[in-house]
């Protein structure tokens, strides 16, 4: 049995990570960690142990795929589900980002009332593949 | 201070940040056209352009995101282009969706956000079971 209880967000702008933080606690009742970058990320949350990570994906630095490539090399995250957060939600782009590994794509701007069960309807389904892979 | 007052005041600091933002692309369109260094205009430019887009909406501000990413599609476009200095017509057409936008962003107020009067302690409702 496994519950969708801390989230990790790592986005550079002050204002959605303010706003996502309020949203995911306050209506999802997450326990949330904020990084402002990808450096910070790799910092902070292998100690932090997230069950899923937002990621933006344009940030300065390291960006969002890049962040998770140095996430994925580490023990502790190298399962944990990631979820990108894009102003580019093209087709292609949407196509690249899973292809990385991604759990799901959420297009900016999103609506922080929808995002707990957005993010908990795609962890869900992360669960159901691992348990249908896990059976056969 | 509860969530609800902290959300107010994120949407206040955001509209003075839509201030900067618009005083910013102001200083960036005031570079002078064809002298090499159009690029790197639209660049900033986009960059700018980009972060409006993708916050504002969140905020609750949803037509300056969707004016905003009118004009982010243009400098996407401009920004593909291979040459290095752009049409006259290009720049003019920025120029117009900029100050639409500059339009609409002057009519902010953080009493307009869609967020302003909500309080997110309510809208989820209980909590969802999240055990699988």
């Amino acid at each position: 049995m496994t519950d969708l209880r801390r989230i990790a967000y790592v986005e550079d702008d002050a204002d959605l990570r303010a706003i996502a933080e309020i949203a995911l606690a306050d209506i999802g009742g997450f326990d949330v960690k904020l990084c402002a970058s990808g450096a910070e990320a790799i910092e902070t949350l292998p100690s932090f142990s997230p069950d899923l990570i937002l990621l933006d994906v344009r940030m300065p630095g390291l960006d969002g795929p890049a962040t998770l490539a140095s996430l994925r090399s580490m023990p502790a995250l190298s399962n944990t589900p990631a979820v990108f957060v894009t102003a580019d939600d093209s087709a292609d782009q949407t196509h690249a980002l899973l292809e990385l590994g991604a759990a799901g794509v959420i297009a900016k701007p999103f609506d922080p009332v929808r995002l707990p069960a957005d993010l908990s309807d795609i962890w869900r389904h992360t669960r159901q593949d691992t348990h249908a892979d896990a059976v056969q | 201070m509860s969530s609800h007052s902290a959300l107010r005041a994120i949407i206040t600091r955001h509209c003075a940040w839509l201030e900067a933002q618009v005083e910013e692309i102001e200083a960036v369109l005031s570079a002078q056209p064809g002298d090499g260094r159009d690029r790197q205009t639209v660049e900033a430019l986009h960059e700018l352009v980009h972060q409006i887009t993708g916050a504002s909406g969140t905020v609750g501000f949803h037509e300056v995101s969707d004016v905003s990413a009118h004009l982010e599609k243009h400098l996407k476009s401009l920004r593909d282009q291979d040459s290095v200095n752009f049409s006259d017509s290009d720049r003019q057409q920025a120029v117009e969706l900029f100050s639409r936008l500059k339009r609409v962003i002057a009519g902010v107020s953080p009493e307009r956000s869609t967020l302003y009067n909500t309080d997110l302690k309510t809208v989820g409702g209980p909590r969802w079971d999240m055990t699988i």
